[in-house]
């Protein structure tokens, strides 16, 4: 593997769940690339095939009911759709570590937290309790847990929402991965500890050079932490790129309308703007562009065929038919002109 | 590193205090019915466990001379048709009781859980496995337990085996239902997420979560049993005759029913007090266990 290969690539990653209502198609065609050390952002609504895609990478989704193919999925020079169920187990908490979203949820209400914390390296690695028992201490201390020693034999009602994340972190550190990924792991904070949990992450990652795909529905989030973003919407990537590009020259009406809902601290304050309507039902999807029945710039093809990607610069691309408009012309909603 | 030293101290010391101060426990200790329970089974798991100290005569040793006659001093709770003490019998026949009992609980604990945990958590086997035990719980249980009973000729080791095949299937749903409800939690994700296998996360996640009902099942499993070993006994397909359990006094103090009443209603009351306080125990464990009860009651 040469130094500018990404450690993570994905290639038209679909998901499809089959339930009582029939097949729905959840993820359709995703494909990004992650490098090392960086930080990809993935943004979206909720239902938007956010949290599905990072399962569908480490091979989390529920086989009964969910089915995911993909052309590649390429992590560390190895793919991933051509892994069996033992290895994946063996890169799950090894060299892809993962964080969930519900703190509260995530830990096992009846076993210790260096129970918890020890898991993943007794899992992973042949060493003593003793040896792992060090390690979690000294894990809780690198995540900013005073006393960490005390806190191994603590349950986890003892701890608060943010120590709980904290210990989260810990437990997908533990085995030093090369890649995290974070599936909101703030939102289900109050906002003084997200800023200092993202500030955790950012730390550990400039420090450890792991790659972090971070899962979020805040452009404030990517915008502090991001250095490439994908916008997904409804299963499909509306947008990627680095995250300078997509936050000065948005190429897609769903990202200027995520923007637009985001309010800023600097400049004039305006009035924030929502887009309407809502997520189309994964079992009743428009045909041609999905963001179309709520996108004020659609045009009648929109509505027909799905938008191929077009590209707007270096590694920045848009699933609108009307990109390089937007950009060159700095197209805004109606009534958002200054 | 200095605070690692601190950490140990606390540990063992007090784990009994600990306990006692756990919050369930200290609400249990508060629950009446559940302490009157305890006390019951408290009462005569120790008379079991004294028979041999407590009971003045060999509770098999006959008297021709002294048959039939009523409680007194002499015969605490009186003697039956061959002579033989009833207090000795009452008692040793708690040991039989509480042992057979306790032997469908650990048949339960094993199986039970084994099974509503594989049905729980594999989908594919739950429809095997839950066909199977509703096919067992569509007999009525004691005739079950009869047919099982009959067919393996009457024993003591027999009554356990098949009132164990009766309520296992009841103890696996209760587990195969809490195993449903555990594994949808985001901890089981995550466990899997760090790289645990089914098994590492049946055993070590899972389970640990689905004590609370289990243990409130196999409180009333306790009581059934030690109930339908009785009624087995009476009908001559449990303990061997010769033995002293509650059933067969029951069945052989029905025909002197009006001369010496006292031969069935000793006993009766012996697994009437059991049953009563294995069932005020199960429910007390039930109100603090149970989330459900506790919604209900707010």
């Amino acid at each position: 593997m040469t130094r500018t290969d990404p450690i993570l690539s994905i290639e038209g990653l679909s998901t499809s769940f089959t339930g009582d209502e029939g097949t729905v198609v959840a993820v359709d065609d995703v494909s990004f690339d992650v490098n090392e050390g960086e930080i990809v952002g993935l943004i979206g609504e909720s239902g938007s095939g956010k949290s599905v895609t990072a399962l569908g990478i480490i091979g989390l989704l529920p086989k009964d009911t969910a089915r995911v193919t993909a052309k590649r999925i390429m992590f560390d020079g190895r793919d991933l759709t051509q892994a069996s169920d033992r290895e994946l187990r063996r890169l799950r908490g090894g060299s892809i570590g993962m964080v969930f979203q519900e703190p509260m949820s995530s830990l096992n209400p009846v076993l210790k937290i260096g129970d918890q914390l020890m898991e993943p390296i007794r899992i992973h690695e042949r060493i003593s309790r003793r040896a792992a028992f060090d390690r979690g201490v000294e894990l809780l201390a690198k995540v900013g847990i005073p006393s960490p020693a005390q806190r191994m034999n603590d349950y986890p009602h003892q701890l608060s929402g943010g120590m709980r994340q904290r210990v989260m972190i810990a437990i997908a550190l533990s085995c030093s991965p090369k890649l995290l990924l974070a599936d909101e792991p703030t939102t289900a904070l109050d906002v003084t500890i997200q800023a200092q949990l993202l500030d955790l992450l950012l730390e550990i990652q400039a420090e450890t050079r792991m790659a972090i795909v971070l899962i979020t529905h805040s452009m404030g989030v990517i915008a502090e932490c991001a250095d490439k973003v994908v916008v997904m919407y409804s299963g499909r990537i509306a947008e990627q790129g680095p995250v300078t590009e997509i936050f000065d020259r948005p190429g897609h009406p769903y990202t200027r309308g995520l923007m637009q809902c985001t309010p800023e601290l600097t400049g004039n304050p305006r009035r924030l703007t929502t887009i309407p309507g809502s997520l189309p039902s994964l079992s009743a999807l428009p045909p041609g562009c999905r963001f179309a029945p709520r996108c004020d710039l659609a045009l009648d093809a929109c509505r027909t065929g799905r938008p191929p990607m077009i590209g707007l610069g270096e590694k920045h691309a848009s699933a609108c038919i009307r990109a390089t408009e937007l950009v060159t012309r700095s197209m805004l909603p109606e009534g958002a002109e200054a | 590193m200095t605070s690692l030293e601190l950490n140990e101290s606390p540990r063992d010391a007090s784990l009994l205090r600990r306990f006692l101060n756990g919050r369930r426990v200290r609400r249990l200790l508060r629950h009446r019915s559940f302490m009157i329970g305890l006390w019951l089974c408290v009462f005569v798991a120790a008379i079991a466990i004294l028979a041999p100290v407590i009971s003045p005569v060999d509770p098999n040793k006959m008297a021709i001379r002294s048959r039939f006659q009523p409680p007194s001093f002499d015969f605490l709770l009186g003697t039956d048709n061959l002579g033989r003490d009833l207090f000795s019998r009452v008692a040793w026949g708690a040991r039989l009781s509480l042992s057979i009992g306790l032997g469908v609980v650990l048949l339960n604990a094993v199986f039970g859980v084994i099974l509503g945990a594989l049905a729980g958590y594999f989908r594919r086997l739950d429809g095997i496995l839950m066909r199977l035990s509703d096919a067992l719980m569509a007999f009525p249980s004691v005739l079950l337990a009869i047919g099982i009973a009959a067919a393996m000729g009457a024993s003591a080791m027999t009554a356990v085996i098949s009132l164990a095949v009766v309520y296992i299937p009841r103890t696996a749903r209760i587990l195969r239902a809490s195993v449903l409800q555990v594994k949808e939690l985001e901890f089981v994700n995550a466990s899997r997420a760090a790289g645990a296998g089914d098994f590492h996360i049946l055993r070590r996640h899972i389970l640990p979560n689905c004590m609370a009902p289990l243990v409130v099942q196999l409180s009333f499993v306790f009581a059934y049993a030690i109930l339908s070993e009785a009624v087995l006994s009476f009908l001559g397909l449990g303990a061997a005759p010769t033995d002293a359990s509650w059933g067969i006094m029951i069945s052989e103090g029905r025909s002197y029913i009006r001369e010496a009443p006292w031969l069935t209603i000793i006993p009766g009351m012996a697994i009437a007090i059991t049953v009563l306080g294995l069932n005020l125990l199960g429910d007390g464990l039930r109100d603090v266990l149970d989330p459900r009860v506790k919604l209900e009651q707010s």
